[in-house]
């Protein structure tokens, strides 16, 4: 499904040199639920970035079934991020103006579906989150758990491949952490290849297949939970 | 996808409602001033080019008798200027004229002229001054003789009542509105009736100038006889200087830029049987007095066919050393003067425009600046940065376009209401309502179309930094 090696990321602030990532070797299997911990400013979400083609690599390559990440030209990085990523980030990253549904709708804009059918999906998709009364409000007006599904929506409606979730519980309190981590659980169940970025034990301990434990750009450890079922793997 | 962009950069305008207003407005007012600015001006060059057609003026030659220095021509220094006919051979050769010589505009000259090809007719511009009388009204007005082919002619004003003389010597005339109103009558009510008209001729002034002089006591009786023998002789040679004409046409002269008829026409044949001055203003007597005493006219109006090489008539006219005036040439020149005057207006308006263009620039970076994470989560969802880009210039070409609609009707409203104060100005003087600008659907498409450029050309280059906003730090920005 995605296969990096030899990840590198150099940024350069005021003249000095920062290795977020340095030469990293990552795969992620179709159906994998995967995460990735480690502290403050050790890469997680530099390599996160990097998957979701958002971030270009300083040095190594990135392979996904869709083509060579490191390779493809911007716009067809683009396309990549809009037909086979769904991305969930932890300050929810919605359009303030826009209701939950035509938030949930726009992340389908760019893959060329009709006003319709997107709205459609939109409409789907909160109502399976639970959010089928909030429709029409806008991010202003739903409590911290509420926008979070809502860019859990808006991540899956568009039905991708792989799910990257940077710190997605990081603004929410326990029992919305709680009910995020059963969704991820399910969707894992379901076969959706899951990248997460998390410090929580909760989102940690449900149905993750590995961890991997990043420090200083690198990742030190690497911890096989459970197997990839044959079911999951042959979603993708 | 640009349904979409529509959708969404109307929304965005929207929720920023007084920078959205501010900044159309400043397009409306540049978009406005072009407006009005060129419809002015074409406004102008329609009424010039629309007089011009009607008069006939672009088949019309005016021919003027030639200067001392007229070149090749006519040869009449030192000849009998009566000898019209030695005139008309000359006028049809190409002598070779003497430097300080003056070639006269004469009959033959007009015969010679009628022969060339292309040449429909030929007139000469003879007018006079005259009193009319009808019943017990009177008034002075300036006569013009002009033979009856002139009603015929391309261009010949309405004809209000009656219709225009048939012949060159038959008793009757033709009068403009203008008199027909200072005598409050109607057009209809004359036509029919006889009207006396006087010429203001060399008899009168002998009897109004020199007869009282001769009256006086003091001046010995014998030069008072002498002088009263030579003024009777003078006189029993003149003719009559009035006649009973018919009216049989009432003719509008009122519209017009200058190229007008004068108050009474009259057949050629009776004028000239009239005892008359030969001019009827200190131009015309200064034209007679540079041709030689008596000798031809000071303007000659010459009609071409349609077909006709004006150019090739014009040559073939200047080389018999008479001078010509062509509109056609100069409306030709008129129309290099309106283009720079185009320009000078273009220059004006766009000037306004580049202000409301740094508007624009303005309210987009402004726009950009503010929602940095809005394009980092439309990037992060897959937005191309061509469509980023799209985006923003959907955005100012929206203001573009409202701002230029919106100036295409201020333009337009300014307009109107110029044009009918001038208008009120215009008749409240006497003259009739002339409207001074044209606003056509070429003009509107033009500026909106120019508005909506200028308004993508101001957003280029903050679409271009809005597709370079970087993602991840984007999404990282509160």
């Amino acid at each position: 499904m995605l296969k990096a090696k030899g990840l590198t990321r150099v940024y350069r602030l005021g003249g000095e040199e920062i290795r977020a990532l340095d030469g990293v070797d990552f795969h992620v299997r179709s159906g994998e639920h995967v995460r990735i911990v480690g502290a403050s400013g050790s890469g997680k979400s530099t390599l996160l970035n990097l998957l979701a083609g958002l971030d270009h690599p300083t040095a190594g390559s990135i392979e996904t079934s869709a083509g060579s990440l490191t390779e493809m030209p911007p716009a067809r990085i683009a396309e990549y991020r809009a037909r086979w990523i769904g991305m969930v980030f932890q300050s929810f990253n919605l359009i303030p103006h826009q209701s939950a549904l035509q938030n949930v709708a726009l992340g389908m804009l760019f893959i060329g579906l009709p006003a319709r059918e997107r709205l459609r999906r939109a409409e789907e998709t909160l109502t399976e989150l639970g959010l089928a009364d909030r429709l029409h409000h806008r991010p202003g007006d739903l409590s911290g758990g509420e926008q979070q599904r809502v860019a859990l929506a808006r991540a899956l409606a568009k039905r991708p491949r792989l799910l990257l979730a940077d710190e997605p519980t990081g603004n929410l309190d326990q029992e919305n952490s709680a009910r995020l981590a059963e969704w991820f659980a399910r969707l894992s169940a379901a076969g959706l290849t899951i990248v997460v970025v998390t410090h929580d034990q909760q989102l940690a301990q449900r149905a993750v297949h590995r961890t991997l434990e990043m420090s200083y750009g690198r990742i030190v450890r690497e911890t096989t939970h459970r197997e990839v079922g044959p079911t999951a793997e042959g979603r993708c | 996808m640009l349904g979409e962009f529509l959708g969404m950069a109307a929304g965005n305008l929207w929720r920023m409602k007084l920078r959205t207003g501010l900044t159309v407005a400043g397009v409306a007012i540049g978009i406005g001033a072009l407006v009005t600015m060129f419809s002015f001006a074409f406004g102008l060059q329609r009424n010039v080019s629309a007089e011009f057609r009607e008069l006939g003026l672009f088949n019309t030659l005016h021919v003027m008798p030639g200067g001392p220095s007229g070149g090749p021509g006519v040869v009449v220094d030192g000849e009998d200027p009566d000898d019209s006919a030695a005139a008309a051979e000359v006028v049809g050769e190409d002598t070779g004229g003497a430097a300080d010589s003056i070639v006269i505009l004469d009959d033959a000259a007009i015969e010679a002229i009628a022969a060339l090809p292309g040449v429909v007719h030929v007139y000469p511009q003879d007018t006079f001054d005259a009193r009319l009388v009808w019943g017990s009204q009177e008034r002075e007005v300036t006569a013009q003789a002009l033979p009856a082919s002139f009603g015929q002619k391309r261009g010949v004003r309405k004809i209000l009542a009656g219709r225009f003389f048939t012949a060159d010597s038959v008793p009757e005339i033709v009068l403009s509105d203008r008199v027909l109103r200072a005598w409050e009558a109607a057009p209809d009510s004359i036509v029919g009736d006889t009207i006396t008209l006087q010429a203001a001729g060399r008899g009168a002034l002998v009897r109004e100038f020199v007869g009282p002089m001769l009256e006086d006591e003091r001046l010995p009786d014998e030069l008072r006889a002498l002088g009263q023998g030579i003024s009777e002789f003078y006189l029993s040679r003149l003719g009559e200087n009035r006649c009973r004409l018919a009216v049989v046409g009432v003719i509008e002269v009122e519209r017009g830029w200058g190229f007008r008829l004068h108050d009474a026409l009259v057949p050629s044949g009776i004028a000239g049987g009239l005892d008359r001055l030969g001019f009827s203003n200190p131009i015309e007597l200064l034209a007679r007095m540079s041709a030689g005493a008596g000798a031809g006219y000071p303007l000659a109006v010459v009609t071409l066919d349609q077909r006709a090489d004006a150019e090739a008539v014009r040559e073939a006219i200047e080389a018999r050393g008479l001078q010509v005036l062509s509109f056609a040439a100069e409306f030709a020149r008129m129309r290099r003067a309106f283009l720079i005057f185009d320009i000078i207006v273009g220059v004006v308006g766009i000037v306004a425009l580049a202000v409301a263009a740094l508007g624009i620039l303005n309210t987009m970076v402004m726009s950009i600046l503010e929602r940095v994470r809005e394009i980092g989560i439309l990037k992060s969802l897959g937005a191309r940065d061509s469509q980023i880009r799209w985006l923003f210039l959907v955005e100012s070409g929206l203001i573009g376009l409202l701002g230029s609609v919106g100036g295409w009707l201020l333009g337009w409203g300014v307009s109107r209401i110029l044009s009918l104060i001038v208008g009120r100005l215009l008749v409240s003087q006497g003259n009739p309502p002339i409207d001074f600008f044209v606003m056509t659907a070429g003009l509107a498409a033009a500026a909106i179309g120019f508005g909506v450029v200028v308004s993508l050309l101001s957003g280029l280059l903050p679409a271009a930094r809005a597709a370079r906003v970087d993602p991840v730090q984007a999404l990282r920005r509160e």
